[in-house]
């Protein structure tokens, strides 16, 4: 995957660089344990790594809001394709095509966005993780496409994030005038059938055992 | 003040745990550094967990061997 060297990721580079350079020193010559060499250790073993470390995590959390990050696993791969391509006409591709999501459409549309939203979002990210050593590591495309699916229901709320439901130009159609109440409740699905479809189109036919 | 510790483990030099650290970090960062310059699901993955524990263990082994230190420290007269 392409590497971000943004300032911070060089900065993390240098604080790990220097940590590394005092504590291969201090195995290499192995010097007394006075005073100087504590105060030595505190920095190379305490507060460069811990530094580096922090700068990393932000730096990972970032990376991990990308598409490219998203599709880098191979059952991902078509979902990745699908919001990329700039003639698909699917939702993915459409917000895709937003310079609000952009490379990030990925997160956009699927983050949690309740209050420890960030933190649930990370916890569903480790579960498929998990879900992704276990069973889909070596699962072929076809496989993987018939059984990977929402673990719920997309929620409007996501939806209402941009799109919130009250604006004239929403509510002059009648379709979401009439349910207006359903859909800011949840109960009528944006990606229903009959409203705008699915975001991957694509992959329904695999799930519905069409192929 | 005095530490008493296991006698098993008393035979373990400060030094040598000092190099244990030393080595456990030197891993920690290079995962670290792994996850910058290759930003992979893997790399991310191996440095938030193995390398922070790591770094943590190399940190908490390094306070307590300047613990059992100040501890054996005869006081002042």
């Amino acid at each position: 995957m392409e590497a971000h060297y943004s300032l911070m990721t060089w900065v993390a580079l240098g604080l790990a660089g220097f940590a590394a350079v005092a504590i291969l020193g201090f195995l290499v010559r192995r010097p007394p344990l006075v005073f100087a060499t504590k105060v030595g250790l505190v920095f190379a073993l305490g507060v460069l790594p811990i530094s580096a470390a922090m700068l990393g995590n932000v730096q990972a959390y970032q990376t991990m809001k990308k598409r490219t990050f998203c599709g880098s696993c191979h059952v991902m791969e078509r979902h990745y394709a699908d919001a990329s391509d700039p003639e698909n006409t699917s939702l993915a591709a459409i917000h895709s095509r937003n310079p609000a999501f952009g490379g990030e459409s990925c997160y956009r549309c699927h983050a949690d966005y309740g209050m420890l939203g960030g933190v649930f979002t990370k916890l569903d990210g480790a579960g498929h993780l998990y879900h992704y050593a276990r069973e889909y590591r070596d699962a072929p495309m076809p496989d993987a496409l018939r059984t990977i699916r929402l673990r719920r229901p997309y929620p409007n709320r996501n939806c209402m994030q941009c799109h919130s439901a009250t604006a004239p130009v929403f509510l002059a159609q009648p379709d979401h005038a009439a349910q207006r109440a359903d859909i800011v409740a949840g109960r009528t699905s944006c990606v229903g059938s009959g409203c705008h479809g699915p975001a991957h189109p694509f992959s329904k036919p695999y799930q519905a055992g069409q192929r | 003040m005095s530490l008493e510790l296991p006698p098993k483990w008393a035979r373990i030099s400060r030094e040598r745990v000092l190099r244990v650290a030393a080595t456990l970090a030197l891993v920690a960062l290079g995962l670290i550094v792994w996850a910058l310059v290759d930003p992979s699901p893997w790399a991310i993955i191996a440095a938030m967990s193995l390398g922070q524990a790591l770094g943590t263990l190399s940190l908490a082994a390094y306070l307590l061997v300047m613990l059992v230190a100040a501890a054996d420290r005869p006081p002042p007269r």
